[in-house]
């Protein structure tokens, strides 16, 4: 393991993050370490918006497959600028009625309409999942799919619960599907410290 | 007494965990038999990494939109130390990687991973800062932006590691749309289960977790991932005995 500076720093910042949770009274060191790292945050997410227009000029300038999509989001990125502009002039804030217009009229319609393509996809992956992935695995996936479909569906849910077998319902969708969640998110919190531990110990470094 | 032994629980088990790790990294240094079960989607990326570099494609890794503040945060360090092991890789390719995420700390991290990795190849010449693309900062423009560029550069795999919502079978259907192979895995339950449908190769649970033993990342590694089974078997049992005594009314 090779020392370096932005270890040390990477490695101090982690241990005040980590301090503060089993010592409460570093509780303040924590707080200030993720205030500064929510600061720089920031920033790096003006750099980000920075590269974003940077790679769609580029691909609009030389012309690659697929500009035409660079330039209307060159153009979206103008539209806030001009609606915030128009807001500060009329009413002195950089958020009112033209910006929420923008927000409401172009933004969510736009996401609501993926959303709504996300359904359709999903549909299609799981008939798709059948054709390959025809395992025992898959199909107990497909089953349950299925099952709890059923099951929580309006008409199904009163119906089992007027022969008082709702039950039957909790025990797909609360019982068995809890029982794989834990043992799911048991794995993921188990990952997540292994990938902390090694970041503190230098052996992974994404900071360079 | 049980609030000071609820107390202490946090920092023991965080200690014995690092001892794990040590201990397993000290006895394993030397050790060159494989000591992992086989993991289809690692042994895909490799195969893949090694037939992208041969045949001049692309290769597309896409960090999700989780950022680091937070525990979300792990599923993209995993990523990042993916992208490394695949850049040094495909560091003689025509076509370098390119790589999308959702906040512009990911951003920053992959170029910073990228130069690092090109770096200790010898061949810094072929970093490129807009390899490493910020694609939207919501969940769906990020997904979006993923698919464009998908759709530009028709990579011929696609690694989706990082913490993403269901939005991610839009990326995994634009993959294999493309022709591409997809390898996924997420800390997100939803995504898990969006991905065992969507993805050719899913990451499941702590699977995600284990990429760096399967792409050659060192002793380091594996030793982590010995501490994470143990514990997971520890842990397991002290569910089931805590079970039972529930059960028996002894607890």
């Amino acid at each position: 393991m090779k020392f370096s500076f932005s270890w040390l720093v990477a490695l101090l910042a982690g241990l005040a993050v980590l301090v503060g949770y089993f010592v409460p009274i570093l509780g303040w060191l924590q707080e200030l370490v993720v205030q500064v790292a929510v600061l720089l945050a920031s920033f790096a997410l003006l750099a980000g918006i920075f590269n974003l227009l940077g790679v769609h000029w580029n691909r609009v300038d030389t012309g690659k497959p697929g500009s035409g999509y660079s330039i209307l989001l060159v153009f979206s990125f103008i539209i806030p600028l001009i609606t915030a502009g128009l807001d500060f002039w009329f009413s002195g804030r950089p958020m009112g009625y033209w910006t929420l217009w923008a927000f409401r009229y172009i933004q969510v319609p736009v996401e609501a309409s993926l959303f709504a393509l996300l359904a359709v996809t999903l549909s299609y992956a799981a008939a798709r999942m059948l054709s390959r992935r025809l395992d025992i695995p898959g199909l107990v996936f497909f089953v349950t799919i299925f099952l709890v479909l059923l099951l929580t569906s309006p008409y199904i849910s009163v119906f089992l619960t007027q022969f008082g077998l709702g039950g039957v319902r909790n025990l797909f969708t609360q019982v068995l599907a809890a029982g794989g969640t834990r043992g799911l998110l048991l794995g993921v919190a188990l990952g997540t410290i292994a990938t902390g531990i090694r970041i503190l110990m230098g052996v992974d470094r994404p900071y360079g | 007494m049980a609030d000071i032994i609820s107390f202490l629980l946090g920092p023991i088990f965080l200690l014995v965990f690092v001892t794990l790790v040590g201990v397993f990294w000290f006895t394993g240094r030397k050790s060159t038999a494989r000591e992992v079960r086989d993991l289809s989607p690692f042994i895909r990326l490799r195969r893949v990494v090694g037939l992208a570099v041969e045949a001049g494609t692309r290769l597309h890794v896409s960090l999700g939109w989780g950022g680091l503040i937070g525990v979300q945060g792990a599923s993209a360090l995993v990523g990042l130390s993916l992208l490394d092991r695949i850049a040094r890789a495909a560091s003689i390719s025509d076509r370098p990687p390119v790589v999308t995420a959702g906040d512009g700390v990911l951003v920053t991290l992959s170029q910073n991973t990228l130069r690092s990795a090109y770096h200790a190849m010898d061949v810094d010449d072929q970093y490129d800062p807009q390899a490493g693309q910020l694609s939207g900062v919501s969940p769906f423009a990020y997904a979006a932006g993923a698919m464009t560029l998908m759709q530009a550069e028709q990579p011929s795999a696609n690694a989706l590691i990082g913490h993403f919502g269901s939005e991610v079978a839009l990326l995994a259907e634009a993959g294999e749309r493309n022709g591409g192979v997809v390898i996924a895995g997420s800390d997100n339950i939803a995504a898990q289960a969006v991905l065992y449908a969507a993805a050719h190769e899913p990451l499941i649970g702590e699977e995600l977790y284990a990429g760096g033993v399967y792409l050659g990342a060192g002793a380091a590694h594996t030793a982590s991932l010995k501490a994470q089974d143990a514990l997971r078997w520890v842990l397991s049992v002290v569910l089931i005995v805590g079970a039972l005594l529930k059960l028996m009314g002894m607890w």
